[in-house]
């Protein structure tokens, strides 16, 4: 790949409504994502191995204006190790949550443990699928957080 | 023998026993804490499971988090390394209760043993020489006196749940000992809820000699000869350590590992073990308790018997029987291996956290390096201190010695401070190089040296 397909690659996130995109060739492996806490991008990936793309370079070259508009977001990350379980129904893509409200639960050692979420906001995101096994810290959901009227 | 096999330790323990699975074709699962994701074991396992926050509480001492671990990555079997869970009876309880193999003894070999007196009966009990002392509890202060007639003094008074050095009193002479028995009885009674003590008689000048052994699961038990572990820091944490012991006798080599092997059949052992002893200055030896795990210091063993004991603790779990007979076991040469901190010698041993910039590691013949450091590796400030082990192995002590300074002049880390220099002082020292350590070594030969 080359510095110009890396810039038709930030600009096509950038216009669109993706937060992420990997791309993998062979072993190679290229992750652009916008964060959206920053408004940012950040690429992931071997950089070195783009032809003439320094670290510095690559970073300016991701480096987008911040939103004018401030939403924010709060990732529900795994409290425990175990097998991820969906509740019954479940809580889904685009679902409203409340502070306190039970998301899902993480089995461990035949005990099903709920994971809590501690913000109101709306499900934008599952990063895991159903009695997928999930490791300390995993990012589970992305939440975008209701904005408090007062502020 | 298990396919995959899941390391709850961390540091340069958890890359010993990664290393052995690997050459036995077994593959392996790392479990880290947050603090630990860019660590060396984490790399040269086959998987690897974030078990939780830094503190050890919430990472390698979490049970739950560490058998789910075991259990979404399909681990049969659990090695639980050194220190952290590897002597906590409930954990090896819960990995059978969960169906996962630990890599240790059973849960009820380990609650007999952690037990400071009633280990020492048991012991008693199976001819094992234990510290001339009163036998079980004191009850009344004329009990106390005949012992003290018979025995001599200086003697000391222990508590019967104490442990790591607390809850002992030295008693000098027959007018302090009522007065002795009174403070030991309220300060057992606060600080461990129990009032029980007995008295031991006073090994002046200890030497801490320890024997490696080996148990299978029918009944087979050997033992990989003897270290010297008297070089203590203050805290009695060994510094450096070697194998064979020095000044033993043939005949007393061969009783010291005679013992320790009847001591591990007495209680129903299985798997590596290592029973630490007290060695007087007439060359007497008593029991001093019981390590149910692998140990820092299993490499001085390997390096003069060959044996891989990780790979025979391994083999011992899969329910393998001892592949040797004690008559095969042959000691050759002499081993000295030193442990290099993350501490600051001149001040008080303080551990030291931080990036290390850059690692030049020693090399050559006889020489063995155990480490999981590497140049930009962050040393956590959450856990124990040490960095790497270096062992090295000669035909002779003296050779060995030699060959340890040298290894230690070549040896730099950069960016925390370190015990390399005091290392150094040991060898160097005049006493140490002729075989004369005791457990206060550090504190008579080296630290008075440096007030003087």
């Amino acid at each position: 790949m080359n510095l110009d397909e890396l810039q038709s690659l930030v600009d096509m996130v950038q216009n669109s409504q993706l937060r992420e995109i990997t791309l993998k060739q062979g072993d190679r492996r290229l992750t652009i994502r916008r964060d959206p806490l920053r408004g940012t991008m950040q690429t992931v990936g071997d950089i070195e191995s783009l032809s003439d793309a320094s670290m510095s370079g690559s970073q300016d070259l991701v480096a987008i204006e911040p939103d004018s508009q401030t939403v924010s977001y709060h990732d529900v990350t795994a409290p425990y190790v175990g097998i991820f379980c969906h509740l019954r129904p479940m809580v889904g893509m685009g679902s409203r949550i409340t502070n306190g409200q039970t998301l899902c639960t993480i089995q461990s050692m035949d005990i099903h443990n709920e994971v809590v979420v501690d913000v109101d906001g709306q499900v934008i995101d599952i990063h895991v699928d159903d009695n997928q096994p999930v490791e300390f810290g995993q990012i589970l959901y992305s939440i975008e957080v209701n904005s408090s009227p007062d502020v | 023998m298990f396919e995959k096999i899941l390391i709850a330790n961390r540091g340069e323990i958890a890359v010993r026993i990664i290393r052995a699975c690997r050459e036995m074709r077994i593959r392996t699962v790392a479990v880290h804490s947050t603090a630990d994701a860019d660590s060396l074991h984490v790399r040269l396992a086959d998987e690897s499971v974030c078990i939780g926050s830094p503190a050890p509480k919430d990472s390698y001492l979490h049970m739950p988090n560490i058998i789910s671990a075991a259990r979404i990555t399909g681990a049969e079997a659990i090695h639980p390394g050194i220190g952290f869970l590897s002597e906590r009876a409930n954990f090896a309880e819960a990995c059978e209760m969960c169906g996962l193999k630990f890599i240790g003894p059973s849960a009820a070999v380990m609650d007999r043993m952690n037990n400071k007196s009633s280990a020492r009966e048991t012991m008693r009990a199976a001819g094992v020489p234990v510290v001339p002392g009163t036998e079980g509890m004191i009850s009344d202060d004329q009990e106390a006196l005949r012992f003290a007639r018979k025995t001599g003094f200086p003697l000391l008074i222990k508590a019967a749940h104490g442990g790591g050095g607390r809850g002992i009193r030295l008693v000098q002479n027959e007018d302090e000992l009522p007065r002795q028995l009174d403070m030991a009885r309220t300060e057992a009674a606060s600080a461990f809820g129990s009032a029980e003590v007995y008295m031991e008689r006073f090994v002046e000048e200890p030497r801490h000699v320890e024997v490696q052994i080996l148990a299978d699961e029918h009944g087979h038990v050997v033992h990989l000869g003897e270290r010297e572990c008297s070089v203590q820091n203050l805290r009695h944490q060994k510094l450096l350590e070697e194998a064979p012991a020095v000044q033993l006798t043939p005949q007393q080599r061969s009783r010291i590992g005679d013992a320790a092997v009847k001591a591990a059949k007495a209680i129903g052992y299985v798997n590596a073990g290592t029973i630490e002893f007290l060695v007087d200055s007439h060359g007497d030896f008593y029991f001093m308790e019981m390590n149910k795990r692998l140990q820092v210091e299993h490499c001085v063993t390997e390096m003069v018997t060959g044996v891989d004991l990780v790979k025979e603790q391994i083999r011992i779990a899969a329910g393998e029987r001892l592949g040797f007979s004690q008559k095969e076991i042959r000691t050759n040469g002499h081993a000295i291996e030193c442990r290099i901190n993350a501490e600051d010698p001149a001040k008080g041993f303080i551990p030291s956290a931080g990036r290390i910039t850059r690692v030049v590691l020693p090399g050559g013949y006889g020489v063995r390096i155990d480490t999981h450091i590497y140049a930009g590796y962050e040393v956590p400030p959450f856990y124990d201190p040490l960095l790497a082990k270096v062992i090295v192995w000669d035909k002779d002590r003296q050779g060995a010695i030699l060959r340890m300074q040298r290894c230690l002049a070549e040896m730099e880390i950069d960016g925390v401070k370190t015990n390399i220099g005091f290392q150094k002082r040991i060898l160097s020292n005049a006493f140490y190089r002729r075989g004369e350590v005791s457990t206060d070594f550090i504190q008579r030969r080296i630290l008075s040296d440096a007030k003087a």
